[in-house]
């Protein structure tokens, strides 16, 4: 018998002792193999509400940019009043100027009642 | 009368998709062992045996479950062929026993890696206690006539469907396959296999 009838024999008898270790896994292993398994499945059965945390956590940010982008209009008045009341809060002359105002107005009121 | 198809087809499409989840399920089941036992020869422990099958899985299930039913077993045996390089080329650099850098002139670096049982005696005692003769001859192998064996021979691969699995040429496939079955008779000259 030559070489490479050999050969194939050599070839049957190392498939046939890897087909049987195959058969030989401890169970351990086995049991472990099924786990890796099911986290596997797991991953394409996993419905959207158990998705990742940090996916949700992405998606709560954008949903929390957006809404405040949508918002942003209604916020101007309020902006508004402020750059009015800054305005006014910083001209001290026009403030006195205003306050001087109110007394010749109480002056003349007194005048026409003929109580000056 | 359109409608009435319509609702039938969205009540058949989740039952397909249950249908698709048992498939795919079975046969993990029935190609986890193989996958579990190339790894186990070629890192020679069964942690990372055991994580380079899980990857696998999940990488099958979330980017090809929906390919045809055929194409799942050479798929899978990409996957876990690729992760086992990124294995060998992980450790080679954890262990840093050989640069880098003089892989430029050595063609494939794949080729000239060293086996697993290189890399240190506790690993070579693990591999030892729970291999038998033919397990150790061929985790003797480098990973290329490792993978080219074990996929022509055991696996049942042509040549180019091993080439494809392993991301070279048939000639390539050739070469290492032939290596790598001298080498086993060899070493197994004598042996109970």
């Amino acid at each position: 018998m030559n070489k490479d009838d050999q050969k194939p024999e050599f070839i049957e008898q190392v498939q046939a002792r890897l087909d049987q270790s195959e058969q030989q896994i401890d169970p351990i292993t086995l049991g472990r193999l099924r786990a890796a398994r099911r986290e596997a499945m797991a991953v394409k059965r996993r419905p959207i509400w158990q998705w990742p945390a940090a996916t949700f956590a992405t998606l709560a940010l954008c949903a929390v940019l957006v809404n405040g982008l949508m918002q942003a209009p209604d916020e101007m008045p309020a902006s508004v009043d402020l750059f009015e009341d800054v305005v006014l809060l910083s001209a001290q002359d026009e403030l006195e100027m205003y306050e001087e105002l109110d007394l010749l107005l109480w002056l003349l009121e007194e005048e026409e009642n003929g109580l000056g | 009368m359109i409608t009435h198809s319509a609702d039938a087809a969205a009540k058949e499409a989740p039952a397909r998709e249950m249908c698709g989840i048992k498939l795919m399920e079975q046969f993990l089941a029935g190609a986890e062992r193989r996958a579990y036992r190339m790894a186990y020869i070629a890192t020679g422990n069964r942690e990372d045996a055991l994580d380079i099958v899980q990857d696998a899985m999940i990488k099958l299930v979330q980017k090809y479950a929906d390919r045809n039913e055929s194409d799942w077993g050479p798929l899978f045996y990409r996957i876990t062929q690729s992760r086992i390089r990124d294995w060998y080329r992980r450790n080679r650099v954890r262990n840093g026993l050989r640069s880098l850098f003089r892989w430029g002139d050595e063609g494939d670096p794949l080729d000239n890696l060293p086996t697993a049982k290189e890399w240190g005696p506790e690993r070579q005692l693990e591999a030892d206690g729970a291999m038998d003769a033919l397990d150790i001859a061929i985790h003797k192998l480098p990973l290329r006539q490792q993978q080219a064996f074990l996929l022509r021979c055991w696996e049942g691969l042509d040549t180019a469907q091993t080439a494809e699995t392993m991301g070279c040429s048939t000639g390539s496939v050739k070469t290492h396959y032939s290596r790598a079955l001298a080498a086993l008779r060899n070493s197994l000259e004598g042996q109970q296999i």
